[in-house]
């Protein structure tokens, strides 16, 4: 999967999980922490996507340095993400 | 004496902006634009109503360079006071003490197993089954989350601290011992009111004592009308 289609399902994940993001425009460098999502709510957001992309995020990741706006989000799953054939 | 007091959802939306001052909301306007506004203004509230009653006035809570709040009284950082402040859904809670400490407040809601996996050390996965029936078990993880994020502030970390290098080690009759990633072993203390899971953790010290009071509304003087709170499950307010 290419950044750009990770980023998609990403937007798509948090918005179905949070209902009031649909219109809050989730930009890449936005803090997640201005969108409402709080530490323990991004931890269930990083395993409903560890569930969608079918990986493991390493648990050295699960600190706010790392998890900071979604742009962070699309890098740590797109170097989990195999590349399509 | 640790003062903890707690801002509910209905009680921060009655006072609107009111108790913040103009340095305090333009704060907020700038870190933060989105939705968790309301969050942040109650803990704001909290924080001040944590501070003693007849300085509230004078009162304004500020950020350092991480984000961590300090108390400033007049324009001057009140260094001899920590500060911690958490919120959720509304909520604010803050814990106003002279010692390191840390606060988190967490709604009970639903979290799916595989979530209390990743977040809970294996030892404290034992004890989430072990103190906890089946069908308490999500307020059992939900006290070892708040145990862990308020251990996490207390050493002015968050959770960098990282999720698994503290772990509550003893969890009983609203009494806790946390282990901290220096090995260091913190007491806390935790409970539960209106659908609100509530922990404070205090770093290693030989005596802490607390109270819990709960917001009601402004007075007519511009100061916070209190109620002391009885948290079904906290402890009993000594910790040796």
């Amino acid at each position: 999967m290419t950044p750009d289609e990770i980023r998609t399902v990403i937007r798509a994940t948090l918005r179905s999980r949070y209902p009031h993001l649909e219109t809050f425009p989730l930009e890449g460098t936005e803090p997640l922490d201005n969108s409402g999502i709080n530490s323990l709510g991004l931890l269930q957001t990083i395993v409903a996507l560890e569930e969608q992309f079918s990986v493991s995020v390493d648990d050295d990741y699960l600190v706010p340095e790392r998890l900071r706006t979604l742009d962070d989000l699309v890098l740590i799953f797109h170097a989990l993400v195999p590349a399509a054939p | 004496m640790t003062v903890i007091c707690l801002v509910p959802d209905e009680i921060r939306e009655a006072l609107g902006l009111q108790p913040l001052t103009e340095k305090e909301l333009e704060w907020i306007r700038l870190q933060n634009p989105g939705p968790r506004v309301a969050d942040r203004i109650a803990g704001r509230i909290a924080a001040k109503a944590a501070f003693p009653e007849a300085n509230q006035l004078g009162v304004e809570v500020e950020n350092d360079e991480n984000g961590a709040p300090w108390y400033s009284v007049d324009g001057a950082r009140r260094s001899d006071l920590n500060l911690s402040i958490a919120h959720s859904h509304g909520w604010g809670a803050a814990a106003r003490s002279n010692v390191a400490s840390g606060v988190d407040v967490e709604l009970l809601r639903p979290i799916s197993d595989k979530v209390q996996q990743r977040a809970l050390t294996p030892n404290e996965l034992q004890l989430l089954s072990r103190r906890w029936a089946t069908e308490d078990r999500l307020v059992g993880f939900l006290t070892l989350w708040t145990l862990k994020e308020a251990a996490c502030k207390a050493l002015g970390l968050g959770l960098k601290a990282g999720l698994h290098k503290v772990e509550v080690r003893m969890c009983r009759f609203g009494i806790a011992r946390i282990k901290l990633p220096d090995g260091r072993i913190a007491r806390g203390t935790y409970g539960f009111t209106d659908g609100m899971v509530l922990g404070a953790v205090w770093l290693p010290n030989s005596l802490v004592t607390w109270q819990v009071t709960r917001v009601r509304g402004l007075t007519p003087d511009g100061t916070f009308e209190m109620e002391p709170v009885s948290l079904e499950g906290f402890g009993e307010g000594l910790l040796r």
